[in-house]
């Protein structure tokens, strides 16, 4: 009781902030990152798509139980990083003085991160191909914004 | 308790006790809260860490040790990491999470004279 009782005072006793944290970016920004998520979104959610027990049998059933929660969880996984990468440009690697060239800015990236939420609630090709699209924007914005323009290449 | 640690690592780690809890009211010690990574995996965000005071006529500093200093470029931040290498009375300051830090691989070596303190416990949520 007494142990809870300090651990909580501990926990929120003020304090003056010491920043053990990166405070010289290192200006490395890569829509790559988002895409790879991005793409690994779409590529499991059409295998969930077409995933289907093998036969009626319980070690069929496990089986697909098995994979489907596998493949839901790399769906989970993979949406939640490219949300994060696309947060990383949004917010670090994007300036307001951007905003002139590229007004739908803001909006393209809140919708992008929509997507993201939306591929991890539901099991939706046509959502996940929306999230590859958008981030294939993002990219094009990202560097004709550095003066280059690099080609959309997938991996998949 | 966090695995994988040094010693002297695991040594810093304490649970909060009402000794500690006395010595923070009464100003006696002096403790802050950790924010960001680049101490990762010893410190996390939200710990709290108290730190013993430099005393000028007995600097015990050493390599290892994690430290409190004054940022050499910004005023009245204070930044929290550990002492990679002393050279002749300047200290070149790393943090543990080498992908994530700003330190003296940025802003160089630091004086004596920034660096506040040496931490003594940490008190996490994660133990």
């Amino acid at each position: 009781m007494l142990s809870e009782t300090l651990t909580s005072i501990f926990n929120k006793l003020p304090a003056k902030s010491v920043h053990a944290h990166c405070d010289g970016p290192c200006g490395v920004y890569d829509p790559a990152s988002a895409r790879i998520a991005a793409e690994a979104v779409l590529s499991m959610t059409k295998k969930l798509i077409a995933l289907a027990p093998a036969g009626n049998d319980q070690a069929s059933i496990s089986a697909y139980n098995n994979t489907f929660s596998r493949f839901v969880a790399i769906k989970e996984e993979e949406s939640q990083k490219a949300k994060k990468e696309l947060l990383i440009l949004w917010t670090d690697y994007f300036k307001p003085e951007h905003l002139s060239t590229y007004p739908d800015l803001h909006d393209t990236f809140w919708k992008a991160a929509k997507l993201c939420s939306a591929c991890k609630v539901n099991i939706d090709q046509t959502k996940a191909e929306e999230l590859l699209a958008a981030v294939q924007k993002i990219h094009s914005m990202f560097w004709s914004s550095k003066g280059r323009s690099d080609n959309w290449v997938t991996a998949s | 308790m966090i695995t994988g640690l040094q010693q002297a690592d695991k040594n810093l780690f304490h649970k909060p006790d009402l000794f500690t809890l006395f010595t923070l009211i009464i100003g006696y010690r002096q403790h802050l809260r950790v924010v960001g990574s680049s101490m990762e995996r010893v410190l996390k965000e939200g710990d709290l860490v108290t730190y013993k005071k430099l005393n000028p006529k007995h600097i015990d500093l050493e390599i290892g040790d994690i430290v409190v200093a004054s940022h050499p470029k910004t005023k009245n931040k204070l930044i929290i990491k550990r002492i990679h290498r002393i050279y002749q009375n300047k200290f070149d300051l790393r943090g543990d999470n080498y992908f994530s830090s700003t330190d003296s691989r940025e802003f160089g070596l630091i004086e004596l004279d920034l660096i506040i303190g040496k931490v003594d416990k940490i008190f996490t949520k994660r133990i």
